[in-house]
């Protein structure tokens, strides 16, 4: 299609309100079907998209919605909004989507340029809820569009968007950004992040078997989905505690990890492991590293002096990078910008706040419990999406006239 | 710890042995305690080296056999430099490009290491070329040999084994392409002497068999070795029996010796027998690891390849574990005059894009 006729077609869709009834239906339909799906058995990722979109979930938006709007303004829709997804992740383009639509924005998302079979699952099923009568109004405010590298049409697409949301790597960030916006668009990024999980030593010490199998697999859910390279799956494994606990607890739980692995059947390509070897032993060559414990092709496990030898690029595949702390206010000197998500297990709330306190803004956009790394949320990366796909209108009323002149 | 004289006179001491005619058991047994003194060695004189053993092989000090022997994957001499020498004794580096990526391998060389590189290929190529000289065809371009600072892989190949010819021809001109005047004048020249051909395996089929396929050419009098790997012509669907078949029929060309060897272990190098399966010099060995658990593997089981070699003083390069899988099938058998190992190169680990959970799935989908 013409990126014109396109055009054309995202002008003219009638947008629905926010949480419409039809948008709601659209999405309890597609949640359903793609359960149903032989896809979602093979895939624990699209089967944990079908979970996400459920409609207890989109109920639960709802009411946070509502709950947005207050006595000085309501939310509106901010109009067309443009996903640009990243490759390396197969689903978040629909999350993107899903948010935004019920929003009420019309929607165009450029899908990721290898076809993978979660895709095209997503897709096929996606396509044909919207074949239904039901849904006849909403076709033309859902566009998926492929291409190759162009430029052109990306561009073309900036200057029709009132947001343009860009997913992937820190290079088609800045890629994409050099394509001019209209003046009044606004534009979320979501580049390159890095994220870690902290353990509690002594409280994981202290766990029965059958918890200590249920974090293994919480830490698998984490890590083994998009291989280790989805942007919120920990790489760095901090372990709070004194050496010793450190020790038993960190063999308990990767030990429990390598089962994991094994009960899905993940297995690390062998190639895959030997770049792992490869990074492990080029880490101790040059000092940073003080053990490599192999635990299984799926779990390298590299021991390192301190936070300050860790550098945030990892393999993939099952490459964890051990560090030791006190106190989680360790990490404060550590935490940079591109830190996303905090794993945790055995920590009280108050520990986590008071960590990001002491932080105070220098990175971390989440704190969420060891098997959560992957579940997507209203709060990503610091944004608040339900309100960043929306607009926020002010209304006052004469009474409450501003103060301001008294 | 020994001295690097000491250190140098065992590995030198390992080339005065008969290169197949050591019975397994025996070749283990002088080997292992060389390549554990080689640990100590290269971890005692390259901090690199010795803080890459320190970390993952835990009381690696107190190690005894051949399996014991710490390794380290081939890609570390990509990322890094290593050498166990000082930067002055450095007398020639190697280099070579891998086939994952465009980063080289940098192999420091000594002179008492570079020699062993020499003596280590003399008593290999003995055994199929005997002492003389032969006028030698190369099927390559002398252009390949340009820099000879910084020899490439294939470069490094052809010097190395030019020492076992006279009269030396290259087939391909300047732009690659077969000089059919250069070959006819070869042949006139020497007819009816024995000749040595060589060039890499797939430069021998582009160039030689199939560029040369409708030239009538009689070279049943020549010993051709080829090296650098089949994966080129797997993609022609060509294995070594059909390659042997091709040039027996074609060329008449009976004596053909694959040779496996890589630019990062000196004295790593293993030449094809009359059975078609290569050989470990006595300086030299190979283990086959199972993929998963990395134990060894019985006679007959695929897996990866730690390769092994006494040789390298240099630097560490006396244990490295390889991207090819192999296969041994068999040992001290009788039905060659090679004793040790008999194994196969199967090919190189299947590069996988990690992205790539869809490959795990999918195979658990088919398996279902």
């Amino acid at each position: 299609m013409e990126v014109e006729v396109l055009a054309g077609r995202l002008r003219s869709a009638a947008p629905t309100g926010p949480f419409s009834e039809v948008t709601r239906s659209l999405l309890r339909e597609f949640s359903k079907r793609l359960r149903a799906h032989p896809a979602a058995k093979a895939y624990p990722e699209v089967q944990a998209l079908a979970f996400s979109i459920r409609p207890a979930w989109i109920n639960e938006l709802h009411r946070e919605w509502d709950r947005l709007a207050d006595d000085f303004s309501v939310l509106v829709p901010r109009g067309l909004a443009f996903h640009v997804p990243p490759g390396n992740v197969d689903t978040v383009f629909i999350y993107s989507w899903a948010l935004s639509a019920l929003v009420g924005n019309t929607n165009v998302v450029r899908l990721p340029s290898t076809a993978t079979d979660q895709v095209n699952v997503i897709c096929e099923v996606l396509g044909s809820v919207l074949e239904s009568d039901e849904f006849t109004s909403l076709r033309p405010t859902a566009a998926f569009v492929r291409y190759g590298h162009d430029d052109d049409v990306t561009a073309a697409l900036s200057k029709l968007a009132d947001v343009r949301v860009v997913w992937g790597g820190d290079e088609t960030v800045s890629r994409i950004r050099r394509l001019p916006l209209s003046p009044a668009t606004v534009e979320m990024t979501f580049p390159d992040r890095f994220s870690l999980v902290a353990f509690d030593a002594p409280t994981v010490t202290r766990l029965g078997d059958s918890d200590v199998n249920w974090v293994g697999r919480a830490l698998y859910n984490d890590v083994y989905w998009f291989n280790q390279l989805g942007c919120s799956s920990p790489r760095l494994v901090i372990w709070r505690g004194e050496a010793e606990q450190c020790i038993v607890a960190r063999d308990r739980v990767y030990q429990a990890v390598v089962r994991a692995c094994d009960e899905r059947g993940y297995e690390t390509p062998l190639s895959a492991h030997l770049a792992k070897l490869g990074f492990a032993f080029n880490l101790a060559a040059e000092g940073s590293a003080t053990s490599i414990r192999y635990f299984s092709n799926e779990a390298t496990v590299v021991e390192l002096c301190d936070l300050s030898a860790v550098r945030r690029t990892s393999p993939g595949g099952g490459f964890f990078l051990d560090v030791r702390v006190d106190t989680l206010l360790d990490l404060v000197d550590f935490v940079a910008r591109k830190d996303q998500t905090l794993t945790h297990f055995g920590f009280e709330r108050a520990d986590l706040v008071e960590l990001v306190a002491a932080l105070n803004g220098r990175g971390i956009d989440r704190l969420v419990p060891v098997g959560q790394a992957m579940t997507f949320s209203r709060y990503w990366d610091g944004y608040d999406l339900l309100q960043a796909f929306s607009r926020r209108v002010q209304v006052l009323d004469v009474h409450r006239a501003a103060p301001a002149n008294s | 710890m020994a001295s690097y004289e000491t250190v140098s006179e065992l590995s030198d001491s390992f080339l005065e042995r008969s290169t197949y005619g050591i019975r397994q058991d025996h070749k283990e047994a002088a080997l292992a305690p060389a390549l554990h003194d080689l640990t100590r060695h290269h971890a005692g004189n390259c901090p690199d080296y010795g803080r890459m053993v320190g970390a993952a092989y835990p009381g690696w000090e107190s190690g005894s056999g051949l399996g014991a022997v710490p390794f380290i994957p081939i890609s570390m001499f990509k990322q890094r430099s290593l050498g166990s020498v000082p930067e002055s004794a450095i007398f020639k580096t190697l280099t070579s490009s891998g086939t994952t990526g465009s980063e080289v391998s940098r192999i420091l060389l000594d002179r008492p290491t570079a020699q062993r590189q020499t003596r280590a290929l003399a008593s290999v190529m003995r055994h199929i070329l005997g002492v003389e000289r032969r006028p030698m065809l190369i099927i390559d371009s002398s252009s390949i040999l340009r820099d000879r600072k910084q020899f490439s892989a294939r470069g490094a190949g052809i010097v190395g084994l030019m020492n076992f010819g006279r009269n030396h021809t290259y087939l391909l001109d300047s732009a690659f392409r077969p000089d059919a005047d250069r070959l006819e004048e070869f042949a006139t020249k020497h007819r009816g002497e024995a000749i040595f051909i060589f060039g890499f395996t797939f430069m021998v089929w582009r160039h030689l068999i199939k560029d040369l396929a409708a030239t009538p050419l009689d070279l049943s009098n020549a010993v051709l070795v080829h090296s650098g790997g089949w994966k080129k012509l797997e993609e022609e669907r060509v294995d070594n029996g059909e390659f042997r078949r091709v040039l027996a029929e074609g060329f008449g060309i009976r004596h053909v010796y694959n040779f496996y060897g890589m630019v990062e272990q000196v004295g790593g190098v293993f030449i094809e027998g009359d059975d078609g399966l290569l050989h470990p010099p006595a300086f030299g060995d190979v283990i086959v690891r199972h993929p998963r658990t990395w134990k060894e593997q019985p006679v007959g089981e695929e897996g990866v390849l730690q390769v092994v070699s006494v040789l390298p003083t240099s630097y560490p390069g006396h244990s490295v574990l390889t991207e090819d899988l192999g296969v041994v099938e068999a040992i001290d058998s009788s039905a060659t005059a090679h004793l040790g190992k008999a194994f196969r190169v199967v090919g190189r680990v299947p590069q996988a894009d990690l992205r790539g959970c869809s490959d795990t799935y999918a195979s658990m989908l088919s398996a279902a």
